[in-house]
């Protein structure tokens, strides 16, 4: 078995503090995530899990520190630059994120009509992903129409069409009954065993132990130092 | 790309009907307003120039005026390069002419014992010319003659007119881009609301990797469609305008034989134009300042 470990960062955070105001969200941070690489971040509500997320795809920047991503510095990244590094990475909310007015079809297609894929490639590669998510026979309804689980397939299905190297999932099954959340996790598996690097951030501990992927653990902003790593096959 | 841009800002146009009515409605009115006025400041100008074609100007010289005299005069009026062409009217030509513009009534003049008009010459301008302040400096040196009793040319008035329709035209191109701007407004508010309502899906738009470019290119397509439909309901409704003034009876009264026209193609495509770039403009304003915020 090779660890994903032996394989080069694709993410490397040194360092890193993100203070709102006073509040300390993330204290002196500093880590690798590998290529291929299946990692939980762990932590109670308000660990910084989620902050710690969004400094990856700059939905905020750091205070403090650095950050790389696929030797990417997101402190000097130009404004111009930003998408560039977005698309770099497919990311899962927990609230989905979907847009309400458009069909299922339509806010995957956004992606690859974003980062300007041919649009006569674009209705081929999105049924082709709907079918993986199985999804494929609501392509025509609208999000509100659908289940909270449907709709998590769709964000995933979002999230992988633009064949990204990383994927980043913010509690996906923080609002899933446990049938709904093992379809979700299997698709993250899927995608990591097809090369990409997946980094889930929950404190569900059920879907931790059944995986045994590394787990950083985050508790009040502070990347505690006895991470319990172990790791499974099937994910490495 | 292009067509897919086009492809969402008209489905954005379906999704705002609301707000792209106004929207439209209030750049008709404008376009409307704009261009009727351009048709009066059309109009008013083919008048005053078929006014001005007829123009000629008298230069009635002194009595008992010797032969050289008259024609340092003819030598000065040759010399005038506003002059296209002209020619000397003797006074007994000019009775003739005067007998027989009173013919019915000859007997105004049959009673006269001598011949009371002065020789003269008639000149024609070149149409470039015809302006009232180069005419009445062409009278002005011909009257520094000391052979030249004196200038005249009729339709004083014209220049008078003249000047009040200066003022009017300029009233009116201030009007027009005073209701541009107001057509610049309004399409930027529309562009706002627009993005206000769609603030969540700009949002997951940029986080999937979406250019501001890929954004904003629909919304500017949007602006400049409204301005292309709104103008062109505009100019409709001008035309509308323009059939009833040139029906019969109000062609008559208000145009003095002159045929009334409508707007010249280079116009309308101005107008077209300008009703676009107000779209695109009111779109750009809203754009660089939610974008900058």
């Amino acid at each position: 078995m090779m660890d994903a470990v032996d394989k080069p960062p694709i993410i490397r955070m040194f360092h890193v503090h993100r203070y709102f105001g006073g509040q300390k969200a993330l204290v002196d941070v500093t880590l690798d995530i590998y290529k291929n690489e299946f990692l939980f971040v762990s932590g109670p509500s308000g660990a910084g899990k989620s902050t710690l997320l969004r400094l990856l795809y700059l939905g905020e920047s750091v205070t403090e520190g650095q950050v790389l991503v696929d030797g990417m510095n997101l402190s000097r990244i130009s404004q111009k630059r930003i998408p560039m590094l977005r698309r770099k990475f497919g990311i899962v909310f927990q609230d989905y994120k979907l847009i309400p007015t458009k069909t299922v079809y339509e806010n995957v297609a956004l992606v690859l009509e974003a980062i300007g894929k041919h649009r006569r490639l674009i209705p081929k590669k999105v049924r082709s992903v709907l079918r993986l998510v199985g999804m494929e026979a609501r392509a025509a309804s609208f999000p509100p129409a659908l289940s909270g689980g449907e709709q998590q397939k769709v964000a995933v299905a979002r999230a992988v069409v633009g064949d990204p190297d990383i994927i980043l999932a913010d509690e996906p099954t923080g609002s899933l009954d446990s049938d709904s959340a093992d379809v979700i996790f299997d698709l993250l598996k899927t995608f990591h065993n097809r090369g990409g690097t997946v980094v889930v951030a929950t404190h569900d501990q059920n879907l931790i132990r059944k995986t045994g992927a590394r787990i950083i653990r985050l508790d009040r902003g502070h990347l505690q130092p006895s991470a319990d790593t172990c790791y499974d096959d099937s994910l490495h | 790309m292009m067509i897919l841009y086009i492809k969402r800002a008209i489905q954005d146009l379906r999704n705002n009907r609301f707000l792209a009515t106004i929207t439209v409605a209030v750049i008709s009115v404008s376009i409307l307003i704009v261009s009727d006025f351009a048709l009066f400041l059309v109009n008013v100008h083919d008048l005053m120039a078929s006014w001005r074609s007829g123009l000629r100007v008298q230069v009635y010289l002194e009595r008992e005026l010797s032969l050289a005299d008259r024609q340092k005069v003819e030598q000065q009026i040759r010399q005038a390069r506003e002059v296209r062409d002209f020619r000397f009217i003797s006074r007994d030509e000019a009775l003739e002419i005067f007998k027989s513009q009173l013919r019915g009534q000859a007997s105004i003049v049959a009673d006269l014992k001598e011949n009371p008009l002065p020789d003269a010459f008639e000149l024609q301008l070149i149409p470039e010319y015809q302006d009232p302040k180069q005419i009445e400096m062409l009278a002005d040196s011909l009257t520094a003659h000391p052979a030249v009793e004196s200038v005249e040319y009729g339709q004083k008035w014209l220049g008078r007119f003249s000047a009040v329709f200066d003022v009017v035209a300029i009233l009116g191109y201030a009007m027009g881009a005073l209701l541009l701007m107001a057509a610049v407004f309004i399409v930027g508010n529309t562009t706002r609301l627009v993005l206000y309502s769609r603030s969540e899906e700009v949002t997951i738009m940029r986080l999937v990797g979406a250019t501001d470019g890929f954004i904003k290119a629909p919304l500017y397509i949007e602006g400049v469609i409204q301005g292309l439909i709104g103008g062109g309901v505009g100019l409709a409704a001008s035309v509308l305008t323009f059939l009833f003034i040139s029906s019969g009876s109000f062609q008559s009264m208000v145009a003095g034989g002159v045929q009334i026209r409508f707007l010249p193609p280079s116009w309308i495509a101005g107008i077209l134009a300008g009703s676009m770039a107000a779209g695109w403009l009111g779109c750009h304003v809203s754009l660089k300042h939610i974008f900058k915020s």
